[in-house]
């Protein structure tokens, strides 16, 4: 009888409900040293902290908060990632329901609530910026040093700073990883060092709202923090690679 | 003072004499597939009394008088023999009106008869020496008895005329599966509302996720059947329950207005198998049928758990048919967690009168309000996580805005016509004045306001307003019994029915406190019309073999005033005026046909098949379209075992199967219901019945079913990954379905001369895991509940548990995307959220009946 009653229940019950939850690691990857070359300049870095979170995995192309109100993963988590530490870092994990994964967004240490006056920094961003980088550039007899703080924020309450980043991938299992590729010397790359050493300082401070040149042109510094950001933002933005098995 | 008449007593002996002892025949000649019939019994009578001024009688004087017994034994009609002195009809016919009768039975179906008594007048004899004295109001004198009853006079042995059982081929069943409620099934377990009635049928799961006076979520067979949108729910046989195109959901069915003590029975068809069920019997059908069978006065009062007290006054006089009452209910509670308190008051009246001519008119008015707060869903991370009790509402000034309130006016009369043919036809009326208003917030802050899209982060507390005005009409006649040939009887049935609503529906998303309009969702009108016709014949060919079936059509037309319709955004230079009003029209026709084989009295094999329909969502359809029903097509093939005619035991199994066109599901943003594409259910459900005693009733159900989505809506642009995919379960209902019902009455001790009674019930369900969306299984689900009282003559003490096991469950479970604002950034990933089930619950109930 109890075996009838099994075997009812089997029939019945089994079979799937659509997607399974997953549940796999993300991990970071940043420079592959501290010390490249960028222009014929030799860039010697000695911090560079990316705040990164929370992200969001869509099956639409385009994750708008309009056409992304449910996503397929996230890591709902704000973390800061030392982009000069060897190896890959574990971040957390990434959780949510197998399918097709089409683009993400996410923001990078600042964001800002649906409910929210204005955008707000995460505890875990460094000094509070989205992205903090200090170093030394060297060309010969000529050296200077340098820092920067770049903040990004989203643009409207319930945005993110990042929205629509094309990704294609099918997660299947939790037997997958994420590795998120920081590419510190592709954004380090987009400073112009020949303009910051025309400065003529010893140390250059790179940062936002420096007032324009007399000539109406762009502060070398804010030049700086602008290419950053669009390196970061636009040109050469975090990548994502999933791969199987932790 | 009570007397003892030795002579009134002798008279109304020997008609009892006349009853029991006569060869009752069916008037109709019983042919070789008729069902059993039992006729009518004398249970209580009224002794005549010898006509004030009639002259002394030389001899006794026979009346015959006519009489027609109502399915619950009252005494509808009684027209004395014309021949008869007009004093002595006048007061046979009166003394008889107050007979009270245990009804003809057939196939153990209560059902109406029509008999002819003879009420014997003899000359006035002087009373005996030991005879009581005689009551002083008593006067005049009564009919005295004629003869002592060992010498009967010639007319006391003539034996009832005739008797007509009526009513009887309604109640053949549609499928194996259909079940009617008694008042003994009622009875069993306590009950909270009316709704919790449907829980005693086989596969029926109800869940109150939504406060107090939000409508019953009802799962059926693999129905998510929501709020009534899958289930025809109608009270009387004509009056609806469900309301066309309900903002809150299609078919929306408040039942909370409806007072327990007065539903006399529940039928439920699961499935689609009569052709008199319409719009919305896709999982199936429910009649309320509303009667007082212990006449009386009752005032019950309850007091309990959450300082909840409910109020009972029930006015059943005595001599009137079951179905003359007045019925009134308040209650209030301050609910079981935060944000729950309700309170509700309904108020039920119903007047049932024949008329000469056999005419029988019934009818009933329904005034309810309530209110209630709602605790809305929790997200069932949070609540494991501590950040929220399992009874709390979020601390969140939105959350705890939410509430609802309805309301019911509603007007029914019936005029029915029953010749001694066995023919009848009816007539039916009923308007209805339905509102509904109410608050609710399942998402939290996630929404963006469509009219200003800066607007955002406000709350998603969605105000519904829907304002029904309905009214409808019915007729039905059902031909005399035919013999087209001579082993083939049957008769055929034709009806119309007609309603028409004018659906008033508003939905806006509110900022709190001041509940600010921050965006505007739904502004429409609705004008929705039903007309609806059916052809039904019930044949039997033999004994052994009855085919009953035939074929149902409705038009459904709808008129929309969408007010937003053609939205213009902001960023959008206005070309047009915005607004969309559209109309549409459909028809659907559907067969449903019912063999029954009879290889043996107590062996039924019923295959039934059926296509039954659901009207569509108003502002869904496009303009000129074919309002496109939802269509479902059942089968079951089901066997019931009655042996004895089931009196003490009956089992009932079978396998089933329905597909639907299209199933619709809830969707938490808007707080309503989006299509989800065909399902199909394939399942078993056993059904046992035992009364091995009087005093005691059993009944157990197990209903097993794999529903499953057959083509779920593909990704689009607005939503990119459905939650639902080709073949999976569908979610939100229970694979497995348990139920047991039982109660014990008897005689504990006397107290003087009257016996101290006591009783026990108790109800259980089980539920199996519920699939969910996204790959989640809620968890299984087992509810008790019980009741014990005693009663003494008037008195009776009880106490009712509800969940008497305290189980921590959820009612209703969801998986959806919300922001509560519990951790630091939002997950936009579709999660488990549940609306909890109450605890353990204890009433304490004191019923004074007079």
């Amino acid at each position: 009888m109890k075996r009838a009653i099994w075997v009812v229940l089997f029939l019945v019950a089994c079979g799937d409900t659509g997607q399974s939850s997953v549940t796999y690691p993300i991990l970071a990857v940043g420079a592959s040293s501290s010390s490249f070359e960028v222009e014929g300049w030799s860039i010697e870095l000695t911090r560079a902290d990316v705040a990164f979170g929370p992200l969001y995995f869509c099956a639409s192309s385009g994750a708008s908060s309009e056409l992304c109100p449910e996503a397929v993963q996230e890591f709902a988590e704000d973390v800061s990632i030392d982009a000069l530490a060897p190896g890959e870092s574990r971040l957390g994990e990434v959780r949510g329901t197998t399918g097709e994964i089409r683009s993400a967004r996410y923001d990078l240490g600042i964001s800002w609530s649906i409910t929210g006056n204005a955008p707000t920094a995460s505890e875990s961003a460094p000094d509070e910026h989205s992205f903090v980088v200090e170093g030394t550039a060297t060309r010969g007899a000529d050296s200077f040093s340098f820092s920067a703080q770049v903040d990004l924020p989203p643009v409207f309450a319930g945005g993110h700073t990042i929205a629509g980043q094309r990704t294609e991938v099918h997660v299947t299992d939790s037997d997958t990883s994420l590795t998120l590729s920081v590419p510190i010397e592709a954004w380090i790359a987009e400073i112009d060092f020949d303009e910051l050493a025309a400065l003529g300082v010893a140390s250059v401070e790179i940062r936002d709202g420096v007032p324009a040149l007399p000539d109406g042109s762009a502060d070398p510094r804010q030049h700086a923090r602008d290419s950053l950001a669009g390196a970061i933002t636009n040109s050469h933005r975090i990548q994502f690679e999933w791969s199987t098995g932790e | 003072m009570l007397s003892f008449d030795w002579k009134r007593t002798l008279v109304a002996a020997i008609a009892l004499v006349s009853l029991v002892r006569s060869p009752v025949l069916a008037q109709e000649t019983p042919d070789a597939g008729a069902p059993s019939v039992q006729p009518p019994r004398v249970q209580t009578h009224v002794s005549p009394s010898y006509p004030a001024g009639a002259g002394e009688l030389a001899e006794p004087l026979v009346v015959r008088v006519a009489i027609v017994i109502g399915e619950d034994g009252v005494v509808r009609d009684a027209v004395a023999d014309s021949e008869a002195p007009p004093a002595f009809a006048a007061e046979a016919e009166r003394a008889v009106r107050g007979w009270r009768f245990i009804p003809a039975m057939q196939d153990g179906v209560a059902v109406a008869a029509q008999i002819r008594v003879p009420v014997t007048f003899a000359p006035r004899v002087a009373p005996a020496p030991s005879a009581p004295p005689r009551a002083a109001e008593e006067s005049p004198p009564a009919a005295a008895p004629t003869t002592p009853a060992a010498s009967p006079p010639p007319d006391a042995e003539e034996p009832v005329l005739d008797v007509t059982v009526r009513g009887s081929r309604v109640q053949n069943p549609r499928a194996a599966s259909e079940v009617t409620l008694d008042r003994a099934a009622i009875t069993a377990a306590p009950r909270e509302s009316a709704a919790n009635l449907l829980s005693s049928a086989p596969g029926v799961y109800v869940a109150r996720g939504e406060g107090d006076a939000v409508a019953h979520e009802i799962y059926l067979r693999g129905f998510n059947a929501e709020h009534g949108q899958d289930m025809e729910l109608s009270l009387n046989g004509f009056v609806p329950i469900n309301q066309m195109s309900h903002l809150h959901g299609q078919g929306y069915a408040d039942m909370n207005y409806l007072i327990p003590e007065v539903i006399e029975s529940v039928r439920i068809v699961e499935g689609v198998y009569d052709p008199r069920q319409g719009d919305f019997a896709v999982a199936g059908s429910v009649n309320f049928d509303l009667g007082v069978r212990d006449r009386g006065y009752q005032l019950r009062s309850s007091f309990g758990s959450f300082n909840t007290f409910r109020q009972v006054l029930v006015v059943a006089p005595e001599g009137e048919a079951d179905a003359t009452f007045a019925a009134f209910q308040f209650r209030s509670s301050d609910g079981f967690g935060r944000n729950r308190g309700s309170l509700s008051g309904s108020a039920i009246a119903s007047y049932e009168f024949p008329f000469p001519g056999r005419f029988q008119a019934r009818l009933h008015v329904v005034a309810y309000g309530a209110r209630a707060s709602i605790a809305g869903v929790l997200r069932r991370e949070d609540i494991e996580s501590g950040r929220v009790g399992f009874y709390d509402s979020y601390d969140d000034p939105s959350a705890n805005a939410q509430s609802a309130l309805a309301t019911r006016a509603q007007v029914g009369v019936s005029i029915e016509r029953r010749t001694e043919a066995g023919a009848r036809t009816s007539i039916a009326l009923w308007m209805a004045l339905v509102g509904f208003h109410a608050r609710e917030n399942f998402t939290g802050y996630t929404q963006y306001s469509r009219t200003m899209p800066t607007w955002a982060g406000r709350g998603d507390l969605h105000e519904q307003i829907n304002n029904d005005v309905g009214f409808g009409a019915s007729f039905q006649h059902r031909t005399k019994r035919l013999r087209p040939w001579a082993a083939v009887t049957g008769d055929v049935s034709f009806g119309l029915s007609f309603r028409t609503s004018h659906v008033t529906e508003t939905q806006n998303l509110l900022e709190v406190p001041r509940n600010q309009t921050w965006d505007q969702r739904v502004d429409a009108s609705v004008q929705a019309t039903d007309v609806g016709a059916f052809v039904d014949t019930d044949w039997n060919f033999t004994r052994y073999v009855h085919l009953r079936g035939g074929v149902r059509a409705d038009m459904l037309h709808f008129d929309v005033d969408d007010r937003l319709g053609n939205f213009i955004p902001q960023f959008r230079p206005e070309s047009y005026v915005q607004g969309y009003r559209r109309t549409a029209l459909g028809v659907a026709v559907g067969p449903r046909a019912t063999l029954e084989i009879v290889p043996t009295p107590m062996l039924r094999v019923l295959a039934s098949y059926g296509q039954g329909f659901r009207s569509p969502q108003a502002r869904q359809l496009e303009e000129g379209e074919r309002a496109p029903f939802a269509r479902v097509h059942a089968f079951e093939l089901g066997v019931r075992f009655l042996p004895n005619e089931g009196k003490r035991f009956s089992l009932t199994t079978a396998f089933y199967t329905t597909a639907l066109s299209y199933d619709i599901a809830f969707d938490p943003e808007e707080g309503s219901l989006t299509r989800i594409g065909p399902t199909t259910r394939l399942g078993f459900v056993a059904h046992a019945i035992a009364r091995p005693w009087d005093w005691l009733y059993l009944s157990t159900s197990v209903t097993t079913v794999r529903a499953t989505l057959d083509a779920p809506p593909p990704a689009t642009a607005e939503n990119p990954s459905p939650a639902y995919v080709d073949g999976q379960l569908l979610p939100y209902v229970p694979p497995v379905v348990v139920r047991a019902d039982g109660s014990a009455t008897h005689k504990l001790f006397g107290i003087g001369d009257d016996d101290v009674i006591g009783r026990v019930g108790f109800g259980f369900s089980f539920l199996s895991s519920r699939p969910l969306p996204y790959g989640d299984f809620g968890a299984p689900l087992a509810l008790l509940d019980a009741t014990v009282s005693l009663r003494y003559r008037f008195l009776e003490l009880s106490c009712d548990a509800f969940n008497l096991f305290d189980s921590r469950y959820a009612a209703s479970e969801y998986s959806f995307v919300s922001n509560w604002q519990t951790s630091t950034h939002p997950s936009l990933v579709p999660a488990r959220h549940v609306a909890v089930g109450a605890p353990l619950s204890v009433m304490f109930n004191l019923a004074v009946t007079l």
